[in-house]
């Protein structure tokens, strides 16, 4: 079955599915019983069924709302029990794609030969489409539930004049004669007031022809290499359908009335829940930030409408590390990043490389500082770095600075930071950073020290070409020194377009000729495929035609039309992207064309030749060649075509003694003597025994034929062989000397003669400004660029891709894919419209807008479906975190990255940071290097789910002791609670204190309201230091409590009462007791009588280092922290999961169930550190900032560390 | 030397080389001991007129092929193979388990859809490939049924894929998550053994708090919903990793692991040891290697023959690797492209895209080995064959598709016949008679 005329079937779904009765209790073709016959329904059920599909495989998308069998179990038993009724063709066989094709066309509106065409079996009963309608119609339930169709009130052809022939000049510019689709079934003539009548019947024939696809469809994009030109829900479709519906009615056969066409999108949401405005900003704020929104940010949402809500992401994006997202976001499409993984930048080559002498220059300065050919030169990699970044870097600054989106494709400048400015004699100007910060900048004093990852506007003023002002020396590390050169060009910017990432991660061959670059030219920025939306020739012989089949065959045209083009716009750049690269600059075609003989046969008036292979160094062998002509001058071309030498030899030709046997005769001559009026080129002459050739070229003479016929031409030929072919002459015969002249490269020339001219679909590029200029400026004017920026930013947003166009009828996902498209079709178009011209009144092509309203939109706020497909599982919320915004989402909650210093950088990563998540792990965990690895895992292996629980595992601890060493209004996940709160202890106050002196002159005083009862007295000791010169250790002298009534209570440390815990190393001395190392001492003491009471602790302490000694004093009671823990556990599931729950919620108590095990497992154990070597290990990533204090005397810590283990490895962490 | 010796001495060289052996450790406990599947992608087109289905010029047509110049095709069993790069002994030595099948027409000359075409066995975007098929099939609830390094992987969402790159001291530390190093006895400690981050009992506590939660989760979402379908593969990540734990001593370290070739652009060699570790294991079924580099528009001859080398190096290390973890006799290697490329070379010496492809098969000792299917004429076009006699059929015959591959490969590996095979069907072909 050929899968393009199945599609093409469906797609006449919206334009003449069956309305029937279908309240009857004989079978009919109402398999679900919605009281229609329906292709993409009852049709589709059909085909299945025959398939032997069952289940949900069965009627997955296949079963109309209104059915009444809507079950597999219902559809198969009534198939069943009328299986006799499918065999159509009456072979006693059911088949899917005989019996079951005949059915689904006949439903799609088919009949005679289109019908039967390829479907029914030779042997059956019925074979003709007379025989199988009628037995189609006998089982067809007949008549029309809808109400009766009202007579039309215009003729189709006034409709189509006043109407239809306005919206048709976008389908003239390529269904003309000579045009794209001028090889199409669908040509129209210009459109002009004349041509209404011929164009109208164009569309009508066209239109009635069964054989063709729906024109809805194709102007919908389906299966339209044009792609989709007028959406389902816009005006000109609307009118095209009525169109379709009037021209149908006036045909006899054009009986029933279209099915009505709903706005796909609104269709598909239309019992559809969505996320909270608050909870879609927070789902925006992690994406693009990594971060829960400000509290600023959800005050913005005020009555949680949808503007409020775009105020809100807007003000979001204000954050600078938007551009992260927006830099990662185009990465994965543009794959550019490649050239930071791995791939080298060819043109960021700095070894003798004469295009940019500045940077050149500067490298070999640099070699000779250095004293080496190969050394480490941090501006050598922040210059390979910048030239990578640019494209990115680009459209970041656009979208982040609210500059016109179009300039991605126009903008005359390009992004340089400090290194590529420097070579590319940008002129922008960059501040020097803190060699502190940038710790590279100390290991080389001499270089300016600058932040390589800021980028500015700049343009390339330091480009040349070369020419013959080009002269070099010699360096001694055998590299060269550009020390003359030609000006500078005046580069001629195309927004990313002719940046040197761009066309350098699309390289061109000789014989790719740039299509590469056209062709994702077309996808990124014109939202097509043409690998995919094209037409693909399955032709054998097309595709096996090497006679330039772009430009000739059929088969190979209906694509290259309009892709060649838009290459033939990149013509100014070479294989890897150079402007001009050829010698002498002026133009970037490579020698082999230039030099090469144009192929005889392209010339309308050859006659015949012959291509010959040379082996022999001697004449003697003849070759032959025959062809027929008229009585008439021909010129007879012998050509040497593969020149070659090097200092071991030459391959040079040799022409020998020739014949022409015509029908009066043979006639012989040598080419010693040439004839008058001989045409010779490259360089070569007549010698004794015939013609020598020496480089390429060859002889053009003209021979005058007296008679009408057949004419064999014999010659001898010979070579001097060398290399590894033999020597190859083409000999021909044209009427016409100078044919080929139009297929030969010229001076000035900057593009192949046999390809197509540079342009863009019916337009040429004009020679006045530069082709790639021009084509950016076509390019942004044409609807598709507004489509295609939605296109750009919906994966990286919706963590999909658009999906595509459903190519095969039988696939069970057909009609849900079909849905889907359409609705995401009809959002594509209506979203691009507004971003043209604005969104909610905003400037036209604001990137931002556009970023927002994706993020409003309901394709990223969907919480669920009522009508679940088989594909809303591609929709929706929670979907997997990539690396690098998992990587962001804990560094937005932690403060630092897992496996990263912060206080170090790292030279050899282009962020300045060397992550685990987005490095180390970066492939393992799902996500690309740009590379070999470009698709991103969406769901999570057991591989991945190891390194989400190794992240947690390696940090928690890490999170939590830094946290908690913090002031509660500093900390960031555990503000809500303290350590000394437990499940069993409250922490009644605390109150901490630096003690800056060796003598007890230190009193911390503080009062509490105490519950009677047993309380716990706490100092604790947080910063100790030591080293082989020296040890801060705190002192502790005496406390002293004040009850209510005001009995005081000493007690002297070196002599604390029974029952005291010191959960850290240390000693009593005659008069207080050291601390030696980071704890506490816990005290108990009886409260008898509740109410105030006034602490004083005395302390002193052995000072060493910077810092003075940092103690603490608190009173924990013997309540319950229960309801503080869970205050903080709400807290956690909000900041984390993103869930809002109320206290008393299962999830809740869940967690606290969690942590009261946990709290009671380690209570049991008794340890009071976290660090239990072998088995419990707290990794101080920050070790240069600080130690990490591991004492855990309430077991709280640990808990804790628990707790966030737990959450952190939660399937709503790791999904959004 | 002549041209013959030089070849092959340079294809004589070990492949292994000094790699590291396999270790033979059998396998993991509740390791997978069923079939396995292993595909090697050379990407972007190699020329299959230099190696399984050698073409030699012809008079009044374009060279097609350089070495044709000056030597003929070889015989290996029933295996005609070009005398390139190292052919020959590549061919001598591995033709037994072969059955090499020619002239499969790919229908397209772009990459994006041959690629598709060659792997799913359809032109049109659908249908998963064949090793997501096998692993779906054969081994859904693994720790890697289903591992991809690159290049094509489409899965259909029929099974999730495990991505692995080819540095196997990376895919260490993540084996076991709690795993924080190796202790050795110092000067501050005489303990020798692991370091974990936490205990186990806290551990175990964890993990049975998010089984409880997952369930809570799992009851709330919305059936077919993406948060459903993304709980159920979170909660198939965790039920089907422990044998991760226990993989680790399979791995090679990395300086026993293949050095990454520059002029390769993928170090194809690291992926079968890693590939082969987890084969041996126990913990994987099916894996799509892959080596770029073959879209050869410049320089055909120079850019092919080393890919060509190394690719037959690659493949040979699979058979040792298979053979030291004892498991060749399950295992199954397709080795195939997005295409071939022109029977002529342009004027850059480069060869462009041309439809016609070719697919090898490889089991250990098979029935049908040494044998080429699928037959080209001298201009390198498919002709039809018959499918049962597999010989050339003018009258009667069909032209080879992928289909007709992937369905007789489906047949071969156990998949035909199954649900899955059922939910993707090729329509309306009979299946070629290639493997008995």
């Amino acid at each position: 079955m050929n899968r393009l005329v199945l599609f093409s079937l469906v797609a006449l779904i919206g334009l003449a599915p069956l309305a029937v009765a279908s309240e009857t209790n004989e079978f009919t073709w109402d398999i679900d019983g919605d009281g229609k016959e329906a292709p993409l329904t009852d049709g589709l059920l059909i085909i299945r069924y025959l398939f032997g599909f069952t289940d949900q495989a069965l009627v997955q998308g296949a079963v109309d709302s209104n059915a009444t069998r809507s079950t597999a179990a219902d559809i198969k038993a009534y198939l069943d029990v009328h299986a006799a009724e499918l065999d159509v063709d009456g072979n006693d066989t059911n088949a899917p794609l005989s019996d079951g094709l005949l059915i689904i066309r006949y439903l799609f509106g088919f009949d005679g030969a289109s019908l039967i065409q390829n479907a029914v079996a030779p042997d059956g009963a019925r074979t003709t489409a007379d025989d199988i309608s009628a037995f189609l119609d006998a089982r067809s339930g007949g008549g029309s539930i809808d109400p009766p169709i009202e007579p039309p009130t215009v003729t189709a052809k006034a409709y189509f004049e006043d109407e239809v022939a306005g919206l048709i000049d976008r389908c003239v510019s390529c269904h003309k004669a000579g045009a794209v689709a001028g090889g199409t079934d669908l040509v129209f003539v210009l459109n002009t007031t004349e041509n209404l009548d011929t164009n109208y019947k164009a569309l009508r024939d066209f239109i009635l022809d069964t054989s063709q696809p729906s024109i809805l469809g194709k102007i919908s994009g389906v299966s339209h290499p044009g792609g989709n030109i007028y959406p389902t829900n816009s005006d000109g479709y609307k009118v095209f359908e009525e169109f379709v519906r009037l021209v149908e009615e006036e045909d006899a056969s054009g009986e029933e009335e279209p099915e009505p066409v709903t706005n796909a999108f609104n269709t598909l949401f239309k019992s559809s829940t969505l996320l909270s405005a608050e909870a879609t900003l927070r789902r925006a704020t992690i994406l693009l930030l990594g971060r829960n929104p400000t509290l600023s940010e959800i005050s913005l949402l005020s009555d949680g409408s949808d503007a409020a809500l775009r105020q809100a992401i807007r003000a979001a994006t204000e954050d600078p590390a938007f551009h992260d997202f927006l830099v990662r976001g185009a990465n994965d499409r543009l794959l550019t990043d490649a050239f930071v993984e791995g791939i080298p930048l060819e043109q960021a080559s700095l070894e003798a490389n004469a295009f940019y002498p500045l940077g050149t220059n500067a490298h070999a300065d640099a070699q000779a500082d250095a004293g080496e050919r190969f050394f480490y030169w941090p501006k050598y990699n922040h210059w390979r770095w910048g030239l990578a970044r640019a494209p990115l870097e680009l459209i970041a600054y656009i979208v982040s600075n609210d500059r016109d989106y179009r300039e991605v494709l126009t903008a005359d400048y390009t992004m340089m930071n400090y290194a590529v400015s420097d070579f590319l004699n940008g002129g922008a100007e960059f501040d020097e950073v803190d060699p502190e910060v940038f710790s590279y900048c100390q290991a080389f004093p001499n270089e300016p020290c600058y932040d390589h990852s800021q980028f500015k506007p700049a343009r390339n003023n330091g480009q040349t070409l070369l020419t013959e002002s080009l002269e070099t020396e010699e360096t001694e590390f055998q590299t060269q020194r550009i020390t003359a050169y030609d000006s500078f060009i005046d580069y001629p910017h195309a927004g990313v377009l002719n940046t040197q990432a761009f066309l350098n991660r699309y390289p061109s061959t000789e014989t790719n000729r740039n299509r590469a670059r056209a062709r994702w030219t077309f996808y990124h920025f014109l939202g097509i495929d043409i690998e995919k939306s094209a037409p693909r020739t399955t032709d054998p012989v097309a595709l096996a035609d090497t006679d330039n089949p772009t430009l000739k065959n059929p088969a190979c045209t209906v694509c290259h039309q309009v892709l060649d083009p838009v290459a033939g716009a990149f013509q100014h750049y070479g294989d890897i992207g150079f402007y001009h690269e050829a010698w002498g600059g002026l133009d970037s075609l490579p020698f082999n064309y230039k030099q090469a003989i144009p192929d005889a046969t392209l010339s309308p008036t050859y006659l015949g030749g012959e291509l010959f292979e040379v082996e022999n160094e001697d004449f003697g062998p003849v070759f032959e060649t025959s062809f027929e002509s008229i009585a008439q001058t021909v010129y007879l071309r012998i050509e040497f075509l593969n020149d070659a030498a090097d200092e071991n030899g030459d391959r040079n030709a040799f022409f020998g003694p020739l014949s022409l046997e015509g029908p009066s005769g043979t006639t012989s001559f040598t080419l010693d003597n040439l004839p008058e009026g001989t045409e010779r080129y490259g360089c070569g002459g007549p010698q004794a025994d015939g013609y020598g050739q020496y480089c390429q070229g060859g002889v053009v003479l003209p021979i005058e034929l007296e008679d009408s016929g057949d004419y064999i031409l014999s010659i001898e030929l010979r070579g001097d062989q060398f290399g590894g072919e033999p020597v190859r002459v083409m000999v021909s015969i044209d009427s016409n000397m100078n044919a080929l002249e139009e297929f030969r490269y010229a001076e000035g020339d900057t593009w192949y003669k046999d390809m197509r001219e540079p342009g863009f679909l019916a337009s040429e590029a004009p020679e006045s400004i530069p082709s790639l200029q021009w084509l950016a400026a076509e390019i942004v004017k044409d609807p598709w660029f507004g489509e295609s920026a939605v296109k750009f930013w919906w994966p990286s947003l919706m963590g999909q891709e658009v999906v595509s166009a459903p190519e095969v009828v039988e696939d069970a996902q057909f009609g849900a894919q079909l849905a889907l498209f359409d609705a995401q079709q009809s959002y594509i178009t209506d979203l691009a419209t507004r971003f043209a011209t604005g969104i909610d009144g905003g400037q036209p092509f604001n990137g931002r807008d556009l970023i927002v309203e994706l993020l409003t939109s309901p394709w990223f706020r969907l919480l669920s479906l009522e009508e679940a497909n088989a594909l809303s599982n591609q929709l929706g919320n929670r979907r997997l975190l990539t690396p690098e915004e998992l990587e962001a989402k804990f560094a937005g909650l932690t403060g630092f990255y897992w496996g990263h210093h912060n206080n170090e950088y790292a030279e050899w990563s282009i962020t300045g940071r060397h992550s685990r998540l987005s490095e180390e792990f970066q492939i393992l965990y799902g996500g690309i290097d740009s590379r070999n690895v470009t698709k991103r895992a969406d769901q999570m292996s057991p591989l991945m789910f190891n390194i989400a629980e190794k992240m947690a595992l390696e940090t928690a601890c890490e999170v939590i002791v830094r946290d908690l060493a913090e002031a509660p209004a500093e900390r960031r996940m555990l503000g809500n609670t303290h350590r000394l709160t437990t499940p069993e202890s409250t922490l009644v106050t605390q109150v901490a204190a630096e003690v800056p002196l060796a003598e007890f002159t230190t009193v911390i005083e503080t009062t509490a309201q105490v519950q009677a009862g047993s309380v716990s007295l706490i100092v604790t000791f947080n910063n100790h230091l030591g080293d082989p010169n020296g040890s801060r250790n705190a002192w502790f002298d005496q406390l002293n409590i004040t009850s209510p009534s005001g009995v005081e209570t000493t007690i002297e440390f070196e002599d604390a009462p029974a029952g005291t815990r010191i959960t850290a190393c240390g000693h009593p001395t005659d008069a207080y007791y050291q601390l030696s190392c980071n704890g506490s001492i816990i005290i108990p003491f009886e409260v008898t009588e509740a109410g105030s009471y006034a602490l004083e602790l005395i302390a002193a302490g052995e000072q060493y280092g910077d810092e003075p000694i940092s103690i603490e004093l608190s009173i924990v009671d013997s309540a319950s922290g229960k309801p503080a823990l869970k205050r903080q556990i709400q807290d956690l599931h909000q900041q984390l999961l993103g869930e809002t729950l109320p206290a008393d919620d299962p999830e809740v108590e869940a967690t606290y169930a969690l942590l009261l095990e946990s709290y009671e497992t380690r209570k049991a154990r008794g340890v009071t550190n976290v660090n239990q070597f072998p088995v419990e290990t707290c990794p101080n990533h920050q070790w240069r900032i600080s130690d990490l204090d591991g004492s855990d005397p309430t077991y709280m810590v640990g808990t804790w560390i628990n707790v966030l283990t737990y959450l952190m490895t939660d399937f709503r962490f790791l999904h959004e | 030397m002549k041209r013959r010796t030089l070849l092959k001495s340079a294809g004589g060289a070990s492949a292994l080389g000094l790699l590291a052996p396999l270790r033979s450790l059998g396998l993991v406990e509740g390791g997978y001991s069923g079939p396995l599947l292993l595909q090697v992608q050379a990407d972007g087109g190699w020329d299959v007129t230099s190696y399984c289905d050698p073409k030699t010029n012809q008079p009044g047509a374009p060279v097609i092929t350089n070495w044709s110049k000056s030597s003929d095709p070889l015989q290996a069993g029933g295996i005609t193979y070009a005398p390139f790069a190292n052919n020959d002994w590549f061919f001598q030595k591995h033709h037994a388990r072969m059955m090499v099948i020619n002239g499969i027409d790919l229908q397209t000359n772009s990459h994006t859809t041959g690629v598709l075409h060659n792997w799913s066995g359809r032109n049109a975007e659908g249908y998963p490939g064949l090793t997501a098929l096998f692993a779906a099939n054969h081994a859904p609830d693994i720790a890697m049924p289903y591992v991809n390094f690159g290049g094509f992987g489409a899965t259909e969402n029929i099974i999730g894929f495990t991505r692995l790159q080819d540095n196997p001291e990376m895919l260490r530390r993540v084996l076991e998550p709690n795993l924080d190093g190796y202790h050795q006895p110092n000067q501050h400690s005489d303990y020798e053994g692991p370091v974990t981050y936490r205990r186990e009992e806290d551990l175990s506590l964890i993990e049975q708090h998010r089984q409880a939660r997952y369930e809570r989760l799992i009851a709330s979402s919305q059936g077919g919903s993406r948060e459903q379908r993304n709980l159920n593969a979170y909660s198939d990540a965790i039920k089907n990793r422990a044998t991760l734990k226990a993989f680790a001593p399979y791995l090679p370290s990395n300086e026993e692991t293949a050095p990454d070739m520059a002029m390769m652009h993928t170090n194809l060699k690291a992926q079968v040891q890693i590939i082969s570790a987890a084969f041996s294991a126990g913990v994987s079924s099916a894996a799509d290697l892959q080596l770029g580099g073959f879209d050869t528009h410049d320089d055909h001859d120079a850019l092919h023959a080393p890919l060509l080398t190394y690719l037959n190096e690659s493949i040979d290390l699979i058979w040792q690797l298979a053979e030291q973890g004892g498991y060749a006799d399950r295992l199954t290697v397709v080795i195939g492209s997005d295409f071939s490329r022109t029977p002529n070379y342009n004027s850059g010496q480069g060869k462009d895209h041309w439809p016609i492809g070719s697919v090898i098969v490889m089991q250990d000792n098979p029935t049908w080995g040494s044998r080429a299917t699928g037959i080209t004429d001298t201009g390198h076009n498919a002709l039809p064959v018959s499918f049962d006699t597999l010989q050339l059929d003018e009258a009667d015959g069909s032209i080879l598709y992928p289909k007709h591959v992937h369905q007789a490969l489906r047949r071969l590996t156990g998949i035909e016949g199954s649900a899955l095979d059922a939910q993707f069907p090729f329509l309306n072909i009979t299946t070629p008679n290639f493997f008995g």
